[in-house]
């Protein structure tokens, strides 16, 4: 693609263009290799030229095989958001599987080493730092490492992340807690977990099946199921996040499209889009000072996709501030219609603060030890002043419960930080705190729109702080006893 | 077994090194097979060949030299051995012609490797997008169904010549755009 028409006469690159097309004959042909052997820099034309073709047919074939999303949802920006997420993913899908293909296949030094993949149905890709990985199914019995060839069982995450290659080029990407099963090269159960599956052409027909029956086959390209997690928003449920899926449960076989969802529900199966915020659905908000995969950002000892608010945001702003890159996203990766805005009240300052303290917060294991390193903090010249956070997107229709966690160490003074919202109160002292508190089933106006508000406590040196936020949407008949946000614990 | 993954291996760092070195190589290693070899399935099967073999002979390699030019050394007598299972009235280069693209290869790639980058694989997608429909589905069939221009203009009702011609262009297009899409990112 770095050379361009110049660079030889316009008739030969349009000769090398031919050629490459494969639409030469021989007395062309013949011209051809004459002026090559001649004249370096046509040379240097037919390898530019080759370079785009190269590149085009690549970037041609993988359109065709990842449908575009319906254009009603998400939103033009977002698309294009998901477009590069599709890119990035088959990029790093293409480099592994080849990597891994040529392994397998060069690898003919030692015969062990041969039988033992001949029995191979995977190999660990990769994983997180510090976690804990059980498989009975490790080649030769050795201890799982990144590259190891995995056989046919079972393998548990029970905390941080990690990703399975299949034979097939099938990728799994594990969220822990998780218990799955690689049933053969191009299929497996999910047992209980959440998963995300990328599936590039070759491995098209890739099966994920779970206990309650559930089949869910990929047509290409990515979609998330988790199963067994949460019985509120019914056992086992499969968003399509690129492409199309196919799913089948007690004689029922659908279609799903990008950005559908399937959950099986008192033994039925219902199809939901994501044209709203829906029951089930998460989002985790992480305020903190680095970007997506930062050190404070990264969420790594929670499920999910975190979201970081941070870039727009410095010391003193007192303007309306939406959430970084206004992509927001849900927890297993998926775009969300959601847009969320700071609105401080006249006399109100806030920023994010680097707090750099490595506390744990393993009392309350439903967020992350990184949320204690950076914060939300808003300064205001009284108490009475407040902090809005603005929440669109929703559905009027369902509820939503959001979880909010303060914490600085110590020998920060910060006494209270209180957030309300409709006739609902609940406080944190974040000075030491571990716990999290929620504003339950919160009702958004006919515009989608919730709004909480944040008061610093009436003490001298108060600041209210917030370092993590948890909206997770719910049905309006259910109690709210029975749909409170769980804990990782509970999972 | 329960246990925290942290312990590398001769044999994970072998692999490590040479995902990231053809990772880097593969799209240039390509377009070199491409341009001796321009059949897409002819092609893809060499390059995936090649990479058995530079896997395979991965310790043979030299950290010291260029990967990419190791590589290409390799891919030179691949394609070359291509060629000689060929039947006689295929259309071939000469091993002294192969040799020259091989060099100049080599030389583009020490001044600063082909243009598949990300910038340029960006780009790429920006500029597709900016087609009209009816030139997306011409470069549809030449680049997804492989279709020859011949066999475009036989479905088309049209010729040969008109249908290299549009092909000839759309290229051009799309390399001006890219450049000028790259130079913009460059300067901002």
């Amino acid at each position: 693609m770095s050379t361009l028409p110049g660079n030889g006469s316009h008739e030969q690159a349009a000769l090398v263009d031919a050629y490459l097309d494969g639409d030469l004959n021989a007395a062309e042909f013949a011209q051809l290799a004459e002026s090559l052997a001649a004249d370096s820099s046509l040379v240097d034309t037919l390898l530019g030229r080759a370079e785009m073709v190269v590149a085009l047919r690549r970037a041609l074939v993988r359109r065709t095989a990842r449908p575009h999303a319906p254009m009603s949802m998400p939103q033009a920006r977002q698309h294009n958001a998901g477009m590069l997420a599709g890119l990035a993913a088959a990029a790093m899908i293409g480099l592994a599987v080849t990597a891994w293909f040529v392994w397998w296949g060069g690898d003919r030094a030692s015969t062990d080493n041969r039988e033992s993949r001949s029995h191979a149905v995977a190999m660990l890709s990769d994983i997180s730092p510090g976690s804990v990985l059980n498989a009975d199914s490790v080649v030769g019995g050795q201890s799982p490492a990144i590259g190891g060839d995995l056989t046919a069982g079972p393998i548990r995450l029970t905390s941080g992340k990690a990703q399975i290659m299949f034979r097939s080029g099938a990728v799994v990407d594990m969220v822990g807690p998780c218990n799955f099963a690689m049933t053969g090269p191009n299929r497996g159960t999910l047992v209980r977990g959440l998963i995300q599956a990328f599936v590039p052409p070759n491995a098209h027909g890739f099966a994920i099946d779970t206990p309650t029956g559930l089949r869910v086959i990929d047509l290409g390209t990515r979609f998330t199921l988790q199963c067994g997690i949460d019985p509120a928003i019914g056992s086992d449920r499969v968003r399509v996040v690129d492409g199309i899926v196919q799913v089948e449960y007690a004689g029922q076989r659908v279609t799903l499209n990008a950005t559908e969802i399937a959950s099986v529900r008192h033994g039925q199966l219902v199809i939901t889009g994501t044209e709203a915020f829906g029951p089930g659905d998460s989002i985790y908000v992480d305020f903190g000072l680095d970007g997506p995969g930062g050190e404070n950002s990264d969420g790594a000892l929670s499920p999910g996709h975190w979201n970081n608010f941070s870039r727009d945001i410095s010391t003193g702003l007192s303007a309306t501030t939406r959430l970084v890159d206004q992509a927001v996203r849900f927890d297993d990766g998926a775009l969300t219609p959601v847009s969320i805005s700071i609105v401080p009240d006249p006399g109100v300052r806030f920023g994010i603060g680097a707090l750099d303290d490595p506390s744990t917060i393993d009392a309350d294991p439903q967020f992350p030890n990184s949320a204690t390193r950076d914060t939300l903090y808003f300064i205001a010249t009284s108490p009475e002043r407040r902090l809005n956070l603005t929440i669109d997107g929703l559905n009027p229709a369902l509820r939503y419960h959001v979880t909010l966690f303060g914490h600085v160490p110590a020998w920060e003074v910060r006494p209270s930080t209180i957030w309300s919202a409709q006739g609902q109160t609940v406080r944190y002292n974040p000075t030491a705190n571990t716990k999290a508190v929620t504003l339950n089933a919160l009702r958004p106006d006919a515009d989608g729109r919730l709004t909480i508000t944040g008061e610093r406590g009436p003490e001298a040196a108060a600041a209210g702080q917030l370092n993590l936020m948890k909206i997770q949407a719910v049905h309006a008949d259910e109690p709210a006893d029975s749909i409170a946000p769980r804990k990782e614990t509970d999972r | 077994m329960t246990t925290p993954i942290d312990q590398p291996d001769r044999h994970r760092a072998l692999r490590v090194q040479f995902a990231r070195l053809w990772g880097q190589a593969e799209t240039s290693v390509a377009a070199f097979v491409f341009s001796l070899v321009p059949s897409f399935h002819d092609a893809e099967d060499l390059v995936q060949q090649i990479a058995e073999e530079v896997a395979e002979r991965f310790d043979e390699y030299d950290p010291s030299r260029p990967f990419e030019a190791w590589v290409i050394w390799l891919a030179k007598k691949r394609v070359i051995d291509h060629f000689r299972k060929l039947r006689r009235d295929r259309l071939v280069f000469d091993d002294a012609l192969i040799d020259r693209v091989a060099e100049i290869h080599t030389q583009r790639s020490q001044r600063g490797g082909p243009a598949a980058g990300g910038d340029h694989a960006e780009a790429l997608e920006h500029c597709l997008d900016q087609l009209p429909d009816k030139s997306r589905r011409l470069l549809d069939q030449r680049y997804v169904d492989n279709l020859t221009p011949t066999q475009i203009a036989e479905s088309a009702g049209s010729t040969s010549g008109s249908i290299r011609v549009q092909l000839h262009r759309l290229r051009d297009l799309l390399a001006e755009c890219i450049r000028r899409r790259v130079a913009r990112e460059v300067r901002s």
